[in-house]
């Protein structure tokens, strides 16, 4: 079948594929290096195990969000999101030799979000991000909230200035169809930006562009609770 | 004093001049190919894209020399088709492509060179329509402007070509012979007419069915131009 | 025997480092066209190992560019890629043009073929500790049966 004949739904799942594909070559290769120098360490592999687990997990969820009529909503915490998501990506940051940071300026309401959903998608979206500056020579990423007119930015940004809004448009055209969809988004990390985009669009929120200080990035804008502000 | 020449190019080749010094072939489409020295960029910042990108179209500044080369003076780019090396294959036929015009163009380069490049390069850039098609465009247009255009009209007994009948392609005679089970019928013949007559590359894509029949007529193409042509 | 390893995935670099390292070894590491490019012109390989999935510039673009410098002409390289051969379409003359000494698809690629793909292109007397090769490959062929 050719590239261009997938519907979107193979599309995500050939992506996903692929990305997998790193993870399971690097546990792999470790072992195999492990057999013949015991002093090898195996933490390396948990973690790349962990990551690749969870990166299925998203993409099931996203799946499974397809098929319901309407999300049961609850009040999230941004602030708390993003913190949670940092302290679970740090190893994963570290092991590609980068360092991963929060940005949180001032205090946010709540949104109206499905937790889990949200987690996911930011899990994902910071995997995919990580490698993708890790292979481009950067050393660090940012997990990053805002206020703009619309509501709260949140996303994930990083120092490279390969991902504009064009670069992200014709990302979206090419997943699952070129082995590169952007520079900095090869096959091995663009599954992780469209199962991100996949979960934040059950929620209205799909990523687009933006910018936090001088880093760009991917975010979605998530809506404060008006009924929480009340309270 | 002499004077400065602007004009706009695409790189064809980079090559090693000297110690500090890179060696370019630029396809203009005022000046034919110009052979001209970037001075001073051979070492460690300036390798590989320090300014001057492959697979773009450049405003260039050089300075006539008294010999076979002219002297850059500046570079700016003025597009880009950078999505041509999100694919490898497409990157390579890139590659391959630029290194068939510099061979064409060793004696004489026109307008409709640069012409055939710049859409060729457009072509590859557009991801929506498939490496193959372009690439047969391309060969289809080489042959046309070389004057090896196969006869796409009437068979090898002066016959119209018909849409129910099976030919071989008879290289002595440049056109087709009928033959019963014969690996070509209308539509190979019919893509041949497009590539052929089509301004541009991007017309394929909407050629329902062009990338079924598209790899046999391109292998086709690409026999008669090593036969004929010998780029 | 100098290695330039150009490997844009971190982790993956640091095992395939080490491995060559075990084998006495001096590997340089890139992840990067550029960077490739920079590391080459600061001590020239024996050998390069190349992955051609790269951002930004890709390793067909390094290809090009590091041969079309003549002192790096004869310089082996090995493909050691995740894009699979079939989707790699490469003739005999690019191979040839391009100076690939091996194609070697990365996820089925096992450390110890790895090893003697660059001991087959670059010779066993460049390889630092011969004996260790054959410890490590008896060792390893006892544990996997292979």
């Amino acid at each position: 079948m050719s590239a261009f004949e997938y519907e979107p739904q193979e599309r995500l799942l050939k992506a996903l594929a692929e990305q997998l594909k790193i993870p399971l070559l690097q546990i792999a290769r470790q072992s195999e290096l492990a057999a013949i120098d015991p002093s090898v360490s195996f933490r390396s592999v948990g973690l790349t195990a962990d990551m690749a687990i969870r990166l299925i997990d998203s993409y099931i969820l996203g799946l499974q969000v397809q098929g319901q009529p309407a999300l049961e909503l609850e009040p999230v915490s941004v602030a708390s999101m993003l913190q949670d998501v940092a302290h679970q990506l740090t190893p994963f940051a570290k092991q590609h030799e980068l360092t991963l940071e929060v940005s949180l300026s001032g205090r946010y309401e709540p949104v109206m979000a499905q937790k889990a959903h949200l987690e996911a998608a930011y899990m994902a979206l910071g995997h995919s991000m990580i490698e993708a500056q890790s292979g481009e020579g950067q050393s660090n990423v940012l997990l990053a909230a805002h206020r703009s007119a619309y509501g709260i930015v949140a996303g994930v940004f990083g120092a490279s200035d390969t991902i504009s809004a064009d670069v992200y448009r014709r990302a979206r055209a090419l997943y699952g169809r070129a082995r590169q969809s952007a520079p900095g988004m090869s096959a091995q990390t663009t599954a992780g930006v469209f199962i991100a985009d996949s979960l934040l669009q059950s929620m209205q929120a799909p990523l687009r562009i933006a910018h936090h200080h001088k880093m760009s990035g991917l975010a979605a804008t998530l809506q404060p609770s008006n009924q929480l502000q009340l309270i | 004093m002499k004077t400065q020449i602007i004009t706009t190019g695409i790189i064809l080749s980079r090559k090693d001049f000297q110690e500090a010094d890179r060696l370019l072939s630029i396809l203009t489409p005022d000046h034919g190919k110009i052979k001209t020295i970037a001075k001073g960029v051979r070492r460690p910042n300036s390798k590989l894209a320090g300014g001057i990108e492959l697979f773009s179209v450049n405003h260039i500044t050089f300075l006539p020399g008294r010999g076979d080369f002219a002297t850059l003076v500046s570079t700016r780019m003025e597009s880009h088709f950078g999505s041509i090396v999100q694919d490898i294959n497409r990157t390579m036929l890139g590659y391959e492509v630029l290194k068939r015009i510099n061979r064409i163009t060793e004696d004489a380069a026109g307008e409709e060179y640069f012409n055939l490049l710049r859409a060729t390069l457009g072509g590859l850039d557009d991801f929506d329509v498939s490496a193959e098609l372009v690439e047969l465009w391309f060969t289809m247009q080489l042959l046309f402007m070389t004057g090896h255009a196969p006869n796409l009209k009437t068979d090898s007994e002066g016959n119209r070509l018909m849409p129910g009948e099976a030919y071989l392609f008879d290289f002595d005679e440049m056109s087709f012979r009928q033959q019963q089970g014969g690996p070509y019928g209308a539509n190979h013949i019919k893509l041949m007419r497009l590539g052929y007559g089509a301004d541009d590359p991007t017309v394929l894509k909407h050629v329902t069915g062009a990338n079924e029949v598209a790899a046999g007529v391109l292998k086709l193409a690409k026999n008669i131009l090593k036969l004929h042509v010998r780029v | 025997m100098k290695v330039l390893l150009i490997e844009p995935h971190r982790p993956l670099a640091q095992t395939y480092a080490a491995w060559l390292r075990t084998l006495g070894c001096q590997v340089s590491v890139a992840k990067s066209a550029q960077s490739a490019i920079h590391v080459a012109d600061e001590d020239v390989p024996d050998i390069i190992v190349l992955e051609l999935q790269m951002a930004k510039h890709n390793g067909v673009e390094f290809l090009y560019e590091f041969r079309s410098y003549s002192e790096w002409r004869e310089v082996p390289i090995v493909l050691h890629t995740m894009i699979p051969a079939d989707s790699l379409h490469l003739n005999e003359q690019q191979l040839r043009l391009l100076g690939i000494a091996a194609y070697l698809y990365k996820p089925t690629t096992t450390l110890m073929v790895l090893a003697r793909t660059i001991k087959e292109i670059v010779g066993e007397e460049k390889i630092e500790n011969p004996d260790n090769y054959d410890r490590h490959h008896t060792l390893a062929q006892g544990l996997s049966g292979s």
